[in-house]
């Protein structure tokens, strides 16, 4: 073993090799990947009117919402899309077009938005984001 | 057939007074009220549970999940509750919600919420007031 083998063999060995000092950057590693990805995601919550909805043969629900203008997938009601339950996108359908009926404003809760973006600059069709939940407010 | 001296007559008054003590305590433990206003805003999370806002309660109060059965109400009466207070919310109808742990309609406006809240034991519609 040369010199610098072994002062890098014996620097290891004195800091990593060390249980306690090992567990301790294990655990701040661990540690640190869900603060290091949770910070690029961020909680928005869309308020508007729903100016159109639809559904496609295969089962994507869509809605056209005053705060985006242009179409945003909620769900789908014949599979589990992102994981959305069947079941949470029936109930959201049904919100959504009564809301419509009424004209009363929804409000879409997302938790999963990326740094930069908002309500006006929301990923559109198949890019979209899943909701948290979907609630009818009060009217006005 | 004779009897014996416990079946001709300590058995209908055991009998008797058992039925006292059960219907007794079933009066106390379940006094149930009826919790009755307008539903402001309605909320569905992606995991299924259903919530209210109701006008008795300043919170959400969770009612069901129309995904998986809770506290005994099953996805089916979870549709059925959502579609009654959706309406009510729609028409401005008064709905009232039957829960077993209250005494009287005094305590609607604590009752607990979110996660926490109780199943109700019926929901009811009755016209705008």
């Amino acid at each position: 073993m040369n010199k610098r083998a072994f002062e890098k063999h014996s620097l290891k060995k004195s800091l990593l090799g060390r249980p306690l000092f090992r567990r301790i950057v294990v655990i701040s590693i661990l540690l640190s990947v869900p603060i290091l990805s949770g910070s690029a995601q961020n909680i928005v919550a869309c308020q508007g009117k729903v100016s159109q909805a639809l559904t496609y043969r295969d089962g994507r629900v869509m809605i056209y919402g005053s705060w985006r203008n242009d179409w945003t997938q909620i769900c789908n009601v014949k599979t589990v899309w992102k994981d959305v339950s069947t079941e949470a996108c029936w109930n959201w359908f049904a919100l959504v077009n009564e809301a419509f009926s009424k004209g009363d404003d929804i409000l879409v809760y997302y938790s999963n938005v990326p740094d930069g973006m908002t309500c006006e600059t929301l990923p559109t069709y198949g890019s979209s984001l899943s909701p948290v939940y979907t609630r009818r407010m009060a009217a006005p | 057939m004779k009897m014996s001296g416990f079946y001709s007559y300590k058995r209908p008054i055991a009998l008797g007074l058992s039925l006292i003590l059960v219907s007794l305590q079933i009066q106390s433990a379940n006094a149930g009220a009826l919790c009755r206003g307008t539903i402001k805003e309605i909320l569905t999370y992606d995991t299924g549970q259903v919530m209210i806002r109701p006008s008795w309660h300043s919170s959400w109060m969770q009612i069901c999940s129309v995904e998986t059965a809770r506290d005994g109400v099953g996805v089916q009466t979870c549709w059925n509750w959502y579609a009654m207070a959706s309406e009510a919310m729609s028409q401005g109808d008064n709905l009232l919600v039957y829960y077993a742990s209250l005494d009287s309609a005094a305590g609607c406006a604590d009752l607990p919420t979110y996660g926490a809240s109780e199943a109700p034991r019926y929901l009811r519609r009755e016209p705008a007031p």
